[in-house]
């Protein structure tokens, strides 16, 4: 198969859900070598160029397989979007998955109770001190880049909120998307006409961190 | 794939939180009969059968076997004559405690474990099926069997303690959830540090319902958001209850009485594990549970004279106990299993070091379930040495065959009314009760 195919096939399989796995087979080039660089010139075959070693069809349910984060991916993971490190891991790791090498070793990518409670105790954690963090140094933060606590106006939650789409999930959402509304609710729900004070405005936020931290798209790749 | 019901699960919960309220011995009165439990507790090291299941007299001499009787300590010098399932026998001075537990006792001597590596033979335990090398093949003993019940009945129905479970072809909803340590139940079933407003935490919890995930319906694999659906069902499930208590064992004078615990923070303790055992049963949260119950039994230097024997001891009298606690709801133990096992046992003669090294002709041993009570097997009783066993009598026969662990899984998963298929071989249907 052409290479430029396979680069096609595996671009396509890298984009986030802007191209959903489970979609129907890009089209293929109807002639092999046509791609970008190199309009519809016939590719050049060495006769003496070592024969390449296969590496298995696109379609090979293996490669294509969503897998949960291992327990290390977890925790790095979460250390790049939040700026914080759980301090608990090392106590957790091994329910988490992490092989000891001893008797374990294969990494534990089950999707357990197990997980869900320490993903959950530890994006509680970190999200919570990234949020108090930014508050703390008045500049654009972590959590709080293009909003802070005070702010109450939709559209500037918002546009906080799609970058921490983009930063948690690698999701660039266009505003309005519909993937926003559930964790706009969180941040504009009220029970009564009273406004909500900036702690609980903190709240709402460390609540939208933690449910971007437990999404099923930050676990899994 | 199966979907969580999180009405089945509460139904298998309420009765189980009913049952705690009164106590083990209203664990019959909540439920009716009780549900199917199996256990799998592991000696992790390799231990000295011949202070345990397959002992020798120690007044005698023997060619190719030496008792150590003279480094022991006198409680532990002496074998203790029984009668398993009409058979008279002796086990050794360790298993003391369960000689009250003799009547619902089958014990296989003489299984072959071919091999002497610790990876190796604990993989072959945890599955007991051959494995590839040190990487384990099949399924775990405790997921097989937890494969005979309604997973969705249960919030945790194959759960695993400081040990690896494997799902490699079962329902995934039957994977075994996993602690590394008993006393982190509670960290399990209590949210730990600072949590969201409850107000707050109900608006996330609306958020995830409605979260959508890249990964949509035309995969052809499990779909990820039905998994963390799944986990967060039981999760929310879990602390909804409020079991966090249950296994707070320090705030039980009398478990901590039963047991002997005298630190229930320590998640080694042989009498924390089994108690936790029990009460992932009492409060109806498993049906399967696998558990590292001792470990450190790697004696190869002079403290196998000290450790060996008080380390036995010490999980065996936590496994009477255990057994005490099952057999409350379930005197005979016929909806119940209990099997223990460890990768290997120890030399027959002792090192130069004064401790003894591996070796490969090792017991199981097996409470309750459908088998019939007695010992099946035995070894050479001048070497320790494998023999033919004749797979009815359960007797020395030149006709017959060395068994191995594939063997007694077919075995125990049939005693179980389960399909032993997975291990290619079969049970030894003269032990079927």
């Amino acid at each position: 198969m052409s290479r430029f195919v396979l680069a096609g096939l595996l671009a396509t399989s890298l984009v986030a859900c802007n191209g959903q796995v489970g979609d129907p087979p890009v089209p293929m080039p109807t002639q092999p070598g046509v791609g970008p660089g190199d309009p519809g010139a016939p590719p050049v075959v060495d006769p003496n160029a070592p024969t390449p070693v296969p590496i298995g069809t696109a379609e090979n349910p293996l490669g294509r397989r969503v897998r949960r984060l291992t327990a290390d991916q977890f925790h790095r993971s979460l250390q790049v979007a939040t700026g914080q490190s759980w301090n608990d891991f090392e106590r957790f790791a091994a329910s988490l998955g992490r092989p000891d090498y001893a008797e374990v070793t294969e990494q534990g990518r089950e999707v357990s109770m197990t997980f869900a409670k320490f993903v959950d105790d530890a994006a509680r954690d970190t999200c919570r001190r990234a949020i108090d963090a930014d508050r703390a140094s008045g500049a654009p933060g972590v959590i709080l880049q293009g909003a802070l606590v005070g702010d109450r106006e939709p559209a500037v939650l918002e546009e906080n909120l799609r970058y921490l789409f983009l930063r948690f999930l690698g999701q660039a959402l266009p505003p309005g998307d519909p993937s926003l509304e559930p964790f706009m609710r969180i941040l504009t729900l009220r029970d009564s006409d009273r406004d909500l004070s900036d702690n609980e405005m903190r709240d709402r936020w460390w609540a939208v961190c933690v449910g971007l931290a437990t999404h099923t798209d930050f676990l899994t790749y | 794939m199966t979907t969580f019901s999180r009405r089945d699960l509460m139904r298998g919960f309420l009765g189980g939180a009913a049952a705690l309220s009164l106590g083990p011995a209203a664990h019959l009165m909540a439920q009716g009969a009780p549900q199917r439990r199996f256990v799998s507790l592991y000696f992790n090291g390799g231990w000295d059968v011949i202070l345990g299941p397959d002992p020798r007299d120690p007044g005698r001499t023997y060619e190719a076997l030496h008792t150590g009787t003279e480094y022991l300590a006198p409680e532990w010098q002496t074998p203790i004559p029984v009668t398993i399932g009409g058979q008279s026998t002796i086990i050794g001075p360790t298993m003391r405690s369960l000689v009250r537990h003799m009547d619902v006792f089958t014990l296989f001597r003489g299984v072959n474990m071919n091999t002497v590596a610790h990876p190796t033979g604990r993989a072959y335990v945890n599955t007991f099926q051959a494995p590839a090398g040190v990487v384990p093949r099949g399924d775990s003993l405790g997921t097989k069997m937890a494969a005979g019940t309604d997973p969705e009945a249960f919030v945790l129905p194959n759960m695993s303690i400081g040990m690896p479970t494997f799902n490699e072809s079962l329902d995934p909803a039957l994977t075994g959830t996993r602690i590394g340590r008993a006393t982190q139940m509670r960290d399990l079933l209590v949210p730990r540090g600072r949590t969201l407003p409850a107000g707050v935490q109900a608006l996330l919890d609306d958020a995830r319902r409605a979260e959508r995930s890249c990964v949509d319906a035309r995969y052809d694999g499990a779909l990820p958001l039905e998994l963390t659906d799944g986990a967060r069902a039981r999760l929310t499930a879990a602390v909804e209850r409020d079991l966090g208590a249950a296994f707070n064992l320090g705030n039980d004078p009398d478990l901590m009485a039963r047991y002997g615990i005298v630190n229930a923070n320590d998640g080694g303790d042989p009498a924390v594990v089994a108690a936790t055992v029990a009460r992932l049963f009492q409060t109806g949260l498993s049906t399967s549970v696998s558990a590292q119950l001792q470990g450190g039994l790697d004696d190869h230097g002079n403290e196998w004279a000290t450790d060996q024997p008080r380390d036995l001891a010490e999980a065996f009298d936590a496994l009477a106990v255990l057994l005490d606690e099952l057999r409350a709801d379930d005197p005979q133990l016929e909806n119940t299993m209990v099997v223990c096992h460890s990768e290997f046992a120890r030399t027959p003669r002792i090192n130069g070091n004064r401790g003894r090294d591996h070796w490969f002709s090792n017991s199981i041993l097996a409470f309750g379930g459908s088998l019939r009570r007695g010992v099946f097997g035995e070894t050479v009783e001048e070497s320790l040495g494998l023999l033919s066993i004749d797979p009815v009598s359960g007797r020395p026969s030149e006709s017959g065959e060395v068994i191995l662990p594939e063997r007694i899984g077919a075995t125990l998963l049939a005693a179980q009314g389960l399909d032993p298929y997975a291990f290619r071989t079969t049970p030894l249907d003269a032990w079927l009760a």
